[in-house]
């Protein structure tokens, strides 16, 4: 057996991981300062998690396990001030964002991390080219056969994450026409798409990890770059679509809509998925990419043709019993705004277009992720 | 006779532009195949040069002008990467500059006073000793492409020590007169007048251009030209109303940095522009030390070249945890401070004010620590950015991948191919 054993763990509960740019105040560009911020970082206490990601211009953030939407928001503002106090002392800088407006992918260093040069030797530039920045959810698991149905049962609501969060217009200096161009950049990786349509945990095993394991292309589930994978390890299945949003607010908020969706899928059997709902998830998926919630999407089981925002409106009404339950209103709330006034993608598109300047598409950015709540200026002490 | 002053003629179109060219074709020979940093060839062509007496070969106004030209470009570049916010959000940085400073020229004093040196030579010493390098640090920046705590900490530190260093030499010239006219007066407002009035032109210098900007395409060589030629047109401004150019010059930097106006498509360090202007600065400069009476002041001068170095180390490492880094990169932020500027020397020849001793005195001791600074400080700086790993990547053993049989072969095959090749 070499597929490592799914711990289970307290069934809903949540995590988040944002991934976030280092950029110099100067010109905005990204910078290699991971290394000095981590070296500061490490003196306090971090709400959470920080730790490298493979270039030296990326930092990644987790939260604990939450149970729900309240207390993972106040985990991440305590994160966020954090970060911000520590980059003020360094004179960094330190944004949301699926992509970086006009970095140059050859400029980048990779983070002096065995793993990191390992991947980078194996991969060439697509490395370097990965610098893109995204925000993984968690959600825990009772069984891994929960995890699996959950997993295939997400696959229609894929595009909903991707559209909401989408914050990555821009890309090496152009506008791509995507609101999301970020998943191109995880689209080259040859373990990437989506996972097998395997329903338990055993047939996973057997009739495709193993297999996989044999030919020598993948040694643990680390190796697969799939939009929604387990993570036997913590016990939960991880959703990798979205990009990093520009603030907290909404990062928690999409987190905890997955979990209220989760759970009205768990309560709701026959939301389950099958098999031919794949049919479309390729389209679907580049849909919302493209249009992010002005993408059409089709039905795979209706032929439906439906416009994401009304699609995601439906589902949060769909919802309200279970954010209820969870203590989710005020997110889904969020969610509800973001359909009226458009994600971060139109956000950033739009100052682009008003003040022509890519530098301050990542100023706006740096703001947003400040918030109303950046803390006083460091001090001596 | 008339060969002779043909030959004269000749020299004096030639002299200058050959030896740029030579000082420029061989430092990227040395950059290439010995990983020297330009600036130090420059500086030692430079040296060549002034033993040459080339300094007679061209008219005292052009140089003058194009040396002015080339330390306004350096040091609107440095200004427009200071960040003086950070001053404020991290007031150990701050402390950090003043400490130095102060902690500088006390050390300067004393050392001089020990072996003799009157007080204002010690004054005069310690004031200019605290500049370090901006056209130096700047380079080696650009040079290893470094990114990182001690590239910020040496920008902002080095933009601190110019006005320090101007500020308080003109202060010290006061003091100066002070003591010789009795008039009260000279002590502070020399200083004050070339701090607030330089500071005046280059903030309105700034204003103007760059509201003349808007309306120019947002094209990055021509928003790099555009600002080449403002910081030339500056430094002339500047120079023709007795201001420090210095001082206009990174006003300007910083008001264009802080204006949020200004296209982050602005070349760094001006592309070639820039690095025409370094060349020749330090050239220029360099071939203008004075080179009397250097032998009986090498005590002293080495004396001082120790001080500097320990001061720096001991500051940096001192507020380094303090300040957000590591006491490692804060002994690197001090090392990587050691090159001293030769724009120095121009100040000094320009301090009319000032005794007559006082000012052979001090160049003598500063041209030895020039030679010694221009010439090997440039290494210092660069093996601290890479020390600090803070230098743009060198190729690097491939580390072992961690990947299954497949990929594995294919890297040892790559590799075996490229071994082979």
């Amino acid at each position: 057996m070499v597929l490592e054993a799914f711990k289970t763990s307290a069934p809903l509960t949540m995590g988040v991981e944002l991934e976030l740019q280092i950029v110099s105040p100067t010109d905005l560009d990204l910078v290699s300062g991971a290394e000095d911020l981590l070296e500061l970082l490490e003196r306090k206490p971090f709400p959470g998690e920080v730790k490298p990601e493979i270039t030296s211009s990326m930092i990644e953030i987790s939260t604990d396990p939450q149970s729900s939407y309240e207390p993972l928001y106040q985990q991440l503002i305590a994160a966020r001030d954090a970060l911000v106090a520590a980059v003020d002392r360094l004179n960094l800088d330190i944004c949301g964002g699926g992509t970086h407006a006009f970095q140059r992918w050859y400029e980048r260093r990779i983070y002096d991390k065995p793993r990191f040069k390992a991947i980078s030797e194996l991969y060439g530039y697509l490395a370097k080219q990965f610098t893109v920045f995204g925000q993984h959810v968690h959600i825990g698991c009772e069984s891994a056969d929960q995890a699996l149905y959950l997993l295939h049962a997400l696959n229609r609501y894929v595009p909903h994450f991707i559209a909401l969060s989408a914050s990555s217009p821009f890309s090496q200096g152009v506008d791509t026409l995507f609101d999301s161009a970020r998943l191109n950049s995880v689209f080259a990786f040859p373990l990437s798409g989506r996972a097998p349509f395997l329903l338990t945990w055993a047939d996973f095993e057997a009739q495709y990890f193993d297999k996989m394991y044999s030919t020598g292309i993948v040694q643990s589930m680390k190796d697969f770059y799939w939009d929604i994978r387990p993570k036997p390890e913590y016990g939960t299945i991880e959703l990798r679509v979205c990009d990093t949003p520009l603030s907290i607010e909404r990062a928690a908020a999409l987190a905890a809509y997955l979990q209220v969706l989760c759970r009205w899928l768990l309560d709701t059997p026959s939301a389950g998925a099958l098999e031919d709902d794949y049919l479309v998830y390729n389209f679907n998926r580049f849909a919302a990419c493209r249009f992010g919630l002005d993408g059409i999407v089709i039905d795979p089981r209706s032929k439906e043709s439906i416009v994401l925002r009304d699609d995601i409106r439906a589902s949060v009404r769909r919802l309200a019993g279970a954010a209820n339950d969870l203590g989710a209103q005020a997110a889904l709330r969020d969610i509800e705004a973001a359909l009226d006034t458009g994600n971060d993608a139109l956000k950033l598109r739009t100052h682009y277009l008003s003040t022509g300047s890519m530098a301050g598409v990542v100023e706006l950015a740096a703001r947003e992720f400040r918030g109303k709540q950046a803390p006083a200026a460091e001090s001596l002490g | 006779m008339p060969g002779f002053d043909q030959l004269f003629t000749l020299l004096q179109f030639v002299a200058w532009p050959a030896t740029v060219f030579i000082a420029w074709w061989l430092a990227h020979a040395a950059q290439r195949h010995l990983q020297w940093p330009k600036v130090s060839i420059y500086a030692l062509i430079g040296l060549g040069a002034g033993w040459f007496d080339f300094e007679r070969l061209g008219s005292e106004e052009l140089i003058t002008a194009v040396a002015d030209a080339a330390a306004a470009l350096v040091m609107f570049e440095l200004g427009f990467r200071v960040n003086l916010r950070w001053f404020r959000n991290n007031l150990w940085l701050a402390m950090i500059a003043l400490t130095q400073t102060v902690a500088g020229i006390a050390l300067v004093v004393a050392s001089a006073t020990m072996l003799n040196e009157p007080l204002m030579v010690g004054l005069a010493l310690g004031a200019l000793m605290v500049m370090c390098s901006p056209a130096t640090i700047v380079t080696a920046i650009h040079e290893n492409r470094s990114s990182g705590q001690v590239t910020e900490r040496i920008v902002h530190l080095a933009a601190f020590s110019v006005v320090a260093s101007v500020v308080l030499f003109k202060l010290m010239v006061g003091f100066d007169s002070l003591r010789v006219s009795g008039d009260w007066a000279a002590l502070g407002g020399d200083g004050a007048l070339v701090l607030l009035g330089s500071t005046a032109v280059g903030l309105s210098f700034g204003f103007v251009t760059l509201r003349l900007l808007s309306a120019l395409e947002n094209n990055p060589n021509a928003v790099s030209v555009y600002f080449a030629l403002a910081v030339v047109l500056l430094a002339a401004l500047s120079r023709a109303l007795q201001m420090s150019v210095l001082i206009a010059a990174l006003a300007f930097g910083l008001a264009a940095r802080h204006s949020r106006t200004v296209p982050s498509a602005i070349k760094r360090n001006f592309g070639v522009l820039g690095e025409l202007a370094i060349l020749v600065l330090v050239v220029v400069s360099l071939a203008q030390i004075p080179r009397a009476g250097l032998a009986q002041h090498a005590k002293l001068a080495v004396v001082l070249l120790i001080a500097s170095l320990v001061v720096k180390l001991m500051v940096n490492m001192l507020f380094a945890r303090l300040s957000g880094t590591s006491l490692r990169k804060g002994a690197l932020t001090g090392l990587a401070l050691m090159p001293m500027s030769a724009v120095v020397l121009v100040m000094l020849r320009e301090s009319g004010a000032l005794d007559q001793w006082v000012r052979a005195e001090v160049a003598a001791v500063l041209s030895i620590m020039l030679i010694v600074f221009e010439v090997f400080a440039p290494l210092a700086t660069q093996f601290a950015l890479r020390w600090a790993g803070e230098a743009a990547q060198q190729p690097s053993a491939p580390a072992p991948a961690n990947a299954g049989g497949a990929t594995t072969m294919m890297l040892a095959n790559e590799r075996e191919r490229v071994n082979g090749a």
